[in-house]
């Protein structure tokens, strides 16, 4: 992956602000570095994979059950349709738009992939921490829906390795 | 004859989505969760257009749509995807396969119903209050 931080910081916040616009009327920005997600909240990670011919990678978003709960009224409204959404199940669409929106930004810079379905399972706010500092993945945002504290994280690596 | 929609997505929440969309109009829209089961809801219920995503499990978009245009009962169903995927193959891929149209999520509403009403009718119902389009 040769796209400069730069580049990617560019994909990352372009790819999430056109998702939450467009689709659900909300505008994120970058978190500050001391605001921290509120402890115990359940956690609802989504993760899409990504493949070209040399690259794989994942697009993974944690977001709080609560901004999932809040996306899933703007999509559905409050009516006879909101009373049988699952949650993740809208947590995996978010995650599909941005991944899509991801993948189209690299097929600018000339990184041609295709999209896996979305994964999606509950995790605790601890094991989020947890995976972050094992794993470090290639870039990490947080980010600030209304009061809603999400991250966005971005993983890349040569096909086979 | 009140026109049939069928959408096809693995995600359930764009299939509430568009019947929540649609509800307003005299449209009937029937569902499938994957390309297979779209395929089998398109055999029985004959829709007069298919909303079409691209990746689903068991059977993706492209395969229900190679398999759609070789059924001499359903061939000529007209199709729109509707899809994060924007990969340029697969537009290629679908365009051939004679889409009518190609639509990548995130979407606004307004969009997809222009869209829809370029190839089937869309009689509001009158007693549903229209849709407030995320625009």
């Amino acid at each position: 992956m040769n796209l400069p931080t730069q580049k990617l910081d560019e994909i990352a916040r372009q790819s999430l602000q056109e998702v939450f616009r467009k689709q659900f009327r909300m505008e994120v920005i970058p978190a500050d570095s001391g605001q921290r997600a509120s402890p115990g909240h359940p956690i609802l990670k989504s993760e899409v994979g990504w493949s070209s011919a040399n690259l794989r990678g994942v697009v993974q978003i944690h977001l709080p059950q609560d901004l999932v709960q809040e996306m899933s009224l703007v999509l559905l409204g409050d009516g006879p349709d909101a009373s049988s959404v699952d949650l993740k199940d809208v947590a995996g669409e978010i995650g599909n738009m941005v991944a899509g929106r991801v993948s189209a930004q690299l097929a600018l810079e000339g990184l041609h992939g295709t999209l896996e379905t979305p994964k999606v399972r509950a995790v605790n706010p601890e094991e989020t921490e947890k995976e972050k500092s094992e794993v470090p993945p290639l870039q990490h945002w947080e980010w600030v829906c209304g009061t809603q504290r999400f991250s966005l994280s971005l993983q890349f690596h040569p096909s086979g390795s | 004859m009140t026109p049939k929609i069928l959408t096809v997505d693995d995600s359930k929440t764009i299939r509430l989505l568009l019947a929540r969309m649609l509800r307003p109009f005299q449209v009937e829209v029937v569902e499938g969760g994957n390309g297979e089961e779209g395929l089998q809801t398109a055999l029985r219920e004959k829709p007069s257009l298919i909303i079409l995503d691209y990746n689903m499990p068991v059977m993706d978009g492209v395969m229900m749509l190679q398999q759609l245009r070789q059924n001499p009962e359903i061939q000529a169903t007209p199709v729109i995807m509707l899809t994060a995927e924007s990969n340029p193959k697969i537009i290629s891929t679908v365009a051939r396969l004679g889409v009518r149209d190609y639509i990548v999520k995130p979407f606004q509403e307004d969009l997809l119903l222009v869209k829809i009403k370029k190839i089937i009718p869309l009689e509001p119902k009158g007693d549903i209050p229209p849709v407030v389009p995320n625009s």
